[in-house]
């Protein structure tokens, strides 16, 4: 189920009635039952993925737990782990790794049951199935290394594991933070009904308004790089620059502010990134939940930075590397992610520092935006396209017909997330006074009203 | 309490306000300009209905040309220009069929100077490979953009996904349930009763050995396009003609049914007259019914030659200018008989 359709708004008001009227109880039932219905609004035969992998994070956390030696505890973790990364190499990667192996390729092509399995995986992606695994993971990780205790009832686990508001596309939540939240007796309050309608409303516009809106132009350039002038190719990649934020920030809000009706807090996974004065910024800045997922599970264990040099940068290549394999089975993300992994090298290793902020912040800001030409290709032929139509090499000659509107309303979010600086958008809309904040409370509604896209256009990061 | 009561009545009124000031924004400003995009037979509608007697309603057969036709006209051009003293103007969208004519029609100003509709209806569109076809979800989405109600909701309803929206696989999976399990029934003896038989069945064996594939397909595709037996209790195109006729009535409009050319030679030479059979007995039954109901039916199925078709490697109703012209002419004659 989308949160940008209409069966959605039928669907909130259910559960959020429902799950008030319950006593404390029965509300796991409720709220399992939404987010299986919300999850198996796709496809019903996803939830079987989703119910497998929560049966079984819950008995290896279980295990790991009732160990007696660290040996056992050892091989339960792996276990986890193992089953945890085959479920989503098999439905995320098998299909690119038989793509791109010819040997499997000349060993599957004869037999035609092999191959339309194959093809069926292809196209089969359960949604979300990224940030449902990752998180579960981190759970079974956390009772290895003792960070939390584990969940002796079923129930409760996969409710943490499939919370509706959070399941599809994040923020990855660690268990500590979650569940004890989903635990406690959640009672209806004014503030958060207030914080949950402000955060949704502001997500709604980013998403609905300002991404939506920008995927023509964006589409366009993608879909025929060097036709338009070079000026449009760089406008086309800065836009998927601000499309792709606006889409994963918009979903994040939303699904905030749907949480937060519930009385729980999900953590904040974007701060401004396209402010930040360097890489090292942007990666504090961007995607936080997964960002802090790789270092507290991935770069930490590896040694982190209490390391031999020359093992420092194989652990951060290896994190970026797999971050970028982590969108997706294509090599547009691993470049995406060896890129950033450079990046980062660079800065650590140059000589220079850059004093002045703006220029430091512009730098970054076309480092970044480089980098998503690669994220956002179907292929490296069409991103090297994309790059030479922006460099001019490719002398396209027409103009593309875009809305003049659209960039006043970027201009307009450029101000309002400059404006608001660090303040989550709900405790910024606190500080003003009763008039100020319904005027921007309508001004919002009414761009959503009156200049959303209305093209189908899901969220980007379902497919990771 | 009372100014409790006080603050929510006035933030509700705010809420009113916005949505009713989004209404009377949109509708002023952008929504005529949305719909050239996103509605564009309305579009048309809103303009063409204030300066026309006739309208056209059409699809790309209407405004197809043939690379080597000196004679560009469209076919509602072609009839407007021979039928002196009335005016005709042709409203076409690529694809559509009489589901989405039928919001138009309904949204028709009683007040205004069309008198009569000149609806297409393609004999293709009865069939399941149109019916269960995977476009049917954009044109759903679009007749959001006609539904009777504000335009603003319509936007919304839209940009929701508030409209059928199967998924493209769902739309296959019923296209071969029906190619699969359709029985068709003929008063002579078949030796296959399933589209799915059928297809399997035709051989087409070249001199040297081998098989002859393009033609195999195109005949595959000629069977899937025109083996169906329409069913008037349960088939949606029956259902969409038929409230056409009844909201016309309604409307005291003339409605001329003009039923398109198909490849009737090309049918008969690569599948053979079984294939012509389900072509001719489904025309019978659409004239016989809709000429019951009152409506004026322009019988094209057979009036354009093979070589007029546009496209010989597929199923179209794309004429080039001859046979743009016998069509127009057809419906030319019809319409000055009984205006």
């Amino acid at each position: 189920m989308l949160f940008n359709s209409w069966i959605f708004f039928l669907f909130l008001p259910l559960v959020f009635t429902g799950y008030f009227l319950l006593p404390h109880r029965w509300r796991w039932i409720l709220l399992l039952l939404a987010s299986y219905v919300f999850y198996g609004w796709w496809k019903w035969q996803f939830v079987i993925i989703l119910m497998f992998t929560t049966v079984m994070d819950y008995t290896c956390a279980l295990k790991i737990d009732g160990a007696s030696t660290p040996r056992t505890k050892k091989q339960w973790l792996i276990l986890s782990l193992g089953l945890n990364l085959s479920i989503l190499f098999f439905f995320k990667y098998f299909y690119f790794f038989i793509g791109s192996t010819q040997f499997l390729q000349d060993l599957v092509n004869p037999h035609q049951t092999l191959k339309e399995m194959v093809e069926f995986l292809g196209k089969a992606l359960p949604v979300g199935i990224s940030f449902y695994t990752f998180q579960s993971m981190s759970y079974t990780l956390d009772v290895y290394y003792g960070r939390a205790f584990p969940e002796r009832s079923l129930k409760q686990f996969a409710v943490f594991v499939s919370y509706f508001p959070q399941l599809v596309a994040g923020p990855i939540e660690r268990f500590t933070h979650l569940n004890e939240q989903l635990k406690k007796k959640q009672i209806l309050s004014y503030v958060n009904l207030q914080s949950g309608f402000r955060l949704m409303l502001y997500g709604f516009f980013v998403k609905m308004v300002i991404a939506d809106n920008l995927s023509y132009t964006v589409s366009s350039v993608f879909n025929e790089p060097g036709k338009w002038y070079f000026y449009w190719d760089m406008i086309g990649v800065c836009s998927f620059a601000f499309q792709i934020y606006a889409d994963f920030f918009g979903y994040s809000l939303i699904a905030q502010g749907v949480a937060k009706l519930f009385g729980i807090d999900l953590m904040d996974n974007f701060n401004r990134p396209y402010l930040a004065l360097n890489i090292t910024d942007f990666w504090k800045r961007w995607h936080i939940s997964l960002t802090t997922w790789f270092r507290d599970y991935l770069y930490i264990p590896l040694g982190g930075n209490r390391v031999s040099k020359g093992r420092w940068v194989y652990n951060i290549m290896l994190v970026f590397l797999l971050s970028g394999l982590w969108h997706g089975a294509n090599y547009t993300f691993i470049i995406w992610g060896a890129l950033h992994g450079i990046y980062y090298l660079i800065e650590r290793f140059s000589p220079f520092k850059i004093k002045n902020k703006g220029i430091s912040m512009l730098l970054t800001f076309v480092a970044v935006v480089i980098a998503w030409v690669f994220f956002r290709a179907i292929d490296t032929t069409q991103a090297l396209n994309v790059l030479k139509g922006m460099s001019g090499m490719l002398d396209g000659q027409r103009q593309l017909d875009t809305q003049p509107y659209i960039y006043l309303l970027l201009l307009i979010f450029g101000a309002l997330e400059l404006f608001r600086r660090n303040a989550r958008f709900d405790h910024f809309c606190a500080q003003f006074n009763g008039l100020q904040r319904w005027t921007l409370y309508c001004f919002l509604l009414f761009c959503i009203l009156v200049l959303c896209g209305t093209e189908y256009q899901p969220f980007i990061y379902f497919r990771f | 309490m009372n100014k409790q009561i006080q603050h929510i009545t006035l933030k509700s009124l705010a809420i009113i306000f916005t949505i009713w000031l989004s209404a009377f924004v949109y509708k002023k400003i952008y929504w005529v300009p949305e719909l050239r995009d996103q509605g564009h037979m309305l579009f048309n509608l809103l303009e063409f209905q204030w300066h026309n007697d006739l309208l056209y309603l059409g699809e790309s057969s209407n405004y197809w040309i043939a690379p080597e036709d000196t004679d560009k006209r469209t076919i509602s051009d072609m009839i407007n220009d021979s039928i002196p003293g009335m005016r005709l103007s042709g409203m076409q969208v690529p694809a559509y069929h009489a589901g989405m004519f039928l919001p138009i029609i309904r949204l028709l100003d009683t007040s205004n100077r069309v008198r009569s509709l000149v609806v297409t209806m393609n004999l293709r569109s009865f069939g399941q490979p149109w019916i269960y076809s995977t476009q049917e979800n954009a044109l759903q989405r679009t007749r959001c953009f006609y539904a009777p109600f504000p335009p603003l909701y319509n936007r919304m309803a839209a940009t929701l996904q508030y409209y059928d929206n199967p998924s493209a696989e769902s739309q296959d999976k019923k296209m071969l349930h029906c190619f699969e399990f359709d029985t068709l029934k003929t008063p002579f003896p078949l030796k296959f009763n399933t589209i799915k038989r059928w297809c399997e069945q035709e051989k087409f064996p070249l001199p040297g050995g081998g098989e002859d594939f393009p033609k195999r397909v195109l005949a595959d595709h000629y069977i899937k396009a025109y083996a169906f037996q329409i069913d008037t209790a349960i088939n949606v195109r029956i259902k969409d003609f038929d409230e056409i006729v009844r909201v016309c009535r309604a409307k005291n409009i003339r409605l001329y049914f003009n039923l398109l050319s198909e490849n009737v030679q090309w049918a008969d030479s690569l599948v053979g007259k079984e294939l012509v059979y389900f072509m001719r007995s489904n025309r019978d039954l659409l004239l016989q019914r809709y000429s019951r109901m009152g409506v004026i039916m322009i019988d094209n199925l057979e009036a354009v030659p093979g070589e007029s078709f546009g496209e010989k490697t597929w199923t179209t109703e794309h004429y080039d200018q001859n046979g743009r012209l016998i069509i127009a002419r057809n419906v030319a004659r019809a319409i000055l008989q009984n205006e």
